[in-house]
């Protein structure tokens, strides 16, 4: 056994680590750029920056769930649940703003717990308990606002998801580099992280080691549901208005970013600093897509491709790496 | 070894839905004492372990440590009264440093409540330096060796202060130099007074390293000595309950053409130009370190792995194998060192399992020939004494040795020319191991080819007719019987020696 002591930078080995995905968005960056001269601009950047920041947040939370070796699909429906609740109850003009959200997002944590008990503690497979939370979630809100779209125009709560600031920046991308920050602690700074790895790599060793395997699961789904109902909320202010579609497929925005970032489906492996890439290459597809002016249609397709591309070629280099 | 009593475990009684498994076990350890722990699979030692480490809980008995009658209640109860268990199967987090591992659990922090990793590094290299491992950290778990996994998980568990420590078949897969450092490591928990419960089946190192013995049988104390008042025949018997005549079977048998022949095998750098040939009716022998790489070779033989360079003969012909399916037709089958994941249908029944690679005999097109499928099963159920309550029996609930009989009996419907057989005995009991000897006998008498992977010297020499020994991936050296010795073998395998023909 011959072993030598390999320091290195952290930077450089965060660079190291995210090569590929770096790549990828450095290769579709200069795709977009080819295609149109409307790409590298502030303003177009600000935007990109806008439209990501509340899949940033959700892909945070999958990417904790992701590396327990688990799924959470129903962060879509809590968005489109917290963001109508929003709409009705600020709407209807008897009830103060704070309180609402802070009703919304009780209710976000709510629906975590749900699946966390059903998960963690009554040991329903991740995929199907969510399922029936995110069909529940999405019946809800129909059933809330019977299928219609509520108005909700009052500005001390619309300026919530409207305010820019520094000459440009949406209120929202300060929302979510917050939250950024405090998951980035959390997984590698306190030992929830070590335990949400040591959990999705051997569950076994875990539970031998004295770590309450339940409670740490319940935590990312908890994380998940709290971070779709701000997200519901922030979404609503954005557009004054609720909707019952609002957040339909956002998970799978989420779950696409999380596995351009290097996650394994199959847990214990995967870094937020990955997904941060993820997501801001699904926000680079969406935006040169549109500034080429392709049918939303057309953008789904590539979206999908661009995601089985790069996880091709993710395990190619795995495989290659594992040989030599 | 007079130390003071650190674990009593006194008439512990637990009974499985159907089974007793436990009845009236008595088990004494003292402080600084090697306590052997000796039973057949399903004799009932690792549910008394179980109990021990919390993870079950006893009907009946009681349990002290040191003076005081305790309950356990919790695998956290157990650590936090200074028990460790270091289980069979690796429990390590793959993808996760060293530090990581070891700390696993009982993180240090800093004062501001973050993770303190700069002192777990430190603590890590500090406790790996005491017990002479000199690894790096921050090395993540899933580039070690086997060897080396269980070695940290071993620096794991006696890095906190343990009192009892219980390790469960430790050198199962440890080369012999890993062997070295775990009774090194052993000898420094004795002096520091930990008590020590070892699990093994391989009975000559309980010799070198245990103090006292106790034997356990179909759940039952059947005696406590000190290990140099009884010889191993006696612990056998004890283990098995009756007399076993003949532990290794072999007889002459004739040998035939050579069955297959390979040439100039490479996989990329895991092996280069290996060269061998197997005859009908012989058994030969595959010894060599962990790592050495006679895994692989016969991987890529199977197809497996994909061969970088090299043929493969049979009968003569050379044949073109890419995929384990070319290989089977072409009268190949290999029953892998790993039956778990890669031999069995855990989930599904004895009968499933067994005809899965002769299924075109059994069925053809849509019929299904269930007298001829029920012949298969009864004939191997009874030709090898498998127990089973039916055919229709869940093999995940079989014990090792009967899992590997149904593995043998899965690829000999297939009827095979040669059968490489990798690890066949590795965590058998003894009684078991025996009858797979006298299969492996028998079907070499049958005329077919058996290539014999096996990291237990004691079990190549008495079974092979003869050994090639590997080392860093290359064919080290050739013997035939009448010249195997232990010394030879291990001479090759370290490199001292080597076949001039070789190289």
């Amino acid at each position: 056994m011959k072993q030598m002591n390999k320091k290195m930078n952290p930077v450089i080995g965060w660079f190291q680590m995210n090569l590929g995905s770096l790549l990828g968005l450095m290769a579709l960056c200069v795709i977009v750029t080819l295609m149109s001269d409307k790409f590298i601009s502030k303003d177009n950047f600000l935007n990109i920056l806008k439209s990501v920041s509340t899949n940033m947040m959700l892909a945070c939370a999958l990417t904790m769930v992701i590396i327990l070796g688990l799924i959470d699909i129903s962060v879509g429906s809590t968005v489109g649940l917290s963001g109508i609740i929003c709409a009705t109850l600020i709407g209807s003009g008897k009830y103060p703003v704070w309180q609402v959200i802070i009703l919304c997002l009780a209710i976000g944590l709510l629906v975590g717990a749900v699946n966390a008990v059903l998960i963690a503690y009554i040991k329903i497979p991740a995929f199907i308990a969510t399922l029936a939370t995110q069909n529940i979630g999405r019946g809800l809100c129909q059933v809330i606002c019977d299928g219609a779209p509520v108005r909700c125009s009052e500005e001390s709560f619309t300026k919530l998801g409207t305010t820019t600031f520094f000459g440009g920046v949406s209120i929202t991308v300060a929302y979510s580099v917050f939250f950024v920050i405090l998951i980035c602690i959390l997984m590698y700074k306190t030992r929830v992280g070590t335990y949400l790895y040591a959990i999705g790599g051997n569950e076994l060793a875990a539970e031998y080691s004295g770590i309450n395997v339940r409670v740490i699961t319940a935590i990312p789904y908890l994380i998940g549901g709290f971070f779709a109902a701000f997200c519901g909320v922030i979404w609503t202010a954005r557009l004054g208005s609720g909707s019952p579609t609002l957040g339909q497929n956002f998970e799978l925005d989420a779950i696409a970013a999380t596995a351009l970032g290097g996650a394994s489906m199959s847990g214990g492996i995967g870094r937020i600093g990955g997904t941060m890439i993820g997501v801001l290459m699904i926000g680079v597809i969406n935006n040169g897509l549109n500034l080429i002016n392709l049918n939303s249609f057309y953008q789904l397709i590539v979206k999908g491709l661009v995601v089985a591309i790069s996880v091709i070629i993710d395990v190619m280099r795995k495989k290659r790496t594992m040989k030599s | 070894m007079d130390g003071a009593v650190v674990l009593k475990m006194q008439d512990i009684c637990k009974s499985f839905p159907g089974v007793k498994v436990l009845d009236q076990v008595n088990l004494e350890l003292r402080e600084g004492e090697v306590h052997a722990l000796l039973g057949e699979n399903g004799a009932g030692k690792s549910t008394l372990i179980k109990i021990l480490g919390g993870i079950h809980n006893a009907d009946s008995g009681k349990i002290f440590l040191g003076e005081e009658e305790v309950k356990i209640s919790s695998v956290v109860d157990a650590q936090n009264r200074d028990i460790r268990i270091i289980h069979q199967e690796i429990v390590l987090v793959p993808f996760r440093s060293i530090a990581e591992n070891i700390f696993l659990g009982r993180e240090l922090r800093n004062k501001a409540g973050f993770l303190d990793k700069k002192k777990m590094y430190a603590g890590t290299k500090e406790i790996m330096q005491e017990f002479g491992l000199s690894l790096s950290p921050d090395m993540l778990i899933s580039e070690l060796s086997i060897g080396m996994q269980q070695l940290v998980e071993i620096i794991k568990a006696v890095s906190t202060d343990a009192r009892i420590i219980v390790m469960d078949e430790p050198t199962s897969s440890l080369s012999e130099h890993e062997v070295e450092f775990l009774f090194r490591t052993i000898r420094l928990l004795k002096e520091k007074k930990v008590g020590i419960i070892y699990i093994s089946h391989k009975i000559s190192e309980l010799y070198e390293i245990a103090d006292r013995v106790t034997v356990l049988r179909d759940g039952h104390t059947i005696r406590t000595c000190p290990i140099k008042e009884v010889t191993s025949e006696q612990l056998i018997n004890m283990m098995v309950g009756r007399e076993l005549t003949k532990y290794y079977i072999k007889t002459e048998n004739p040998i035939g053409d050579v069955s297959l022949e390979v040439k100039g095998l490479s996989c990329g750098r895991l092996f280069e130009k290996v060269d061998f040939y197997a005859r009908y009716g012989e058994i030969i022998g595959f010894s060599g370190l962990i790592g050495a790489g006679r895994t692989e070779v016969m991987k890529t033989i199977f197809g497996i792995l994909k061969r970088s360079g090299g043929s493969i003969y049979l009968d003569g012909n050379e044949v073109d194998i890419r995929k384990p399916k070319d290989a089977i037709e072409a009268g190949i089958a290999y029953i892998p060192e790993d039956r778990k994941n890669e031999g069995l249908v855990l989930i599904n029944s004895v009968a499933f399992n067994m005809t899965l690679v002769a299924l075109k005999e059994i069925i053809k097109g849509i019929r299904v020939n269930k007298a001829k499928r029920a012949g298969i099963v009864n004939h191997y159920v009874d030709a090898f004494s498998i127990k089973v309550t039916s055919g229709e029996q869940m093999v995940g609930n079989l014990s090792g040795g009967n899992q590997q009989k149904v593995v043998l009996g899965k690829w000999l419907a297939g009827r095979p020319k040669v059968i490489i057989l990798d690890e066949p005995t590795r965590g058998i009991d003894v009684g078991s191991k025996s009858e797979i000897y006298r299969i492996i006998n028998q079907l070499a008498g049958e005329g077919v080819s058996i290539i014999l992977v096996s990291s237990e010297l004691p079990e190549v020499i008495n079974m092979c007719d003869r050994i090639y020994i590997m080392g860093e991936g290359r064919i080290r050296g050739e013997i035939e019987r009448a010249e195997f010795s232990q010394e030879i073998i291990m001479d090759y395998a370290a490199g001292r020696k080597t076949n001039e023909a070789n190289e």
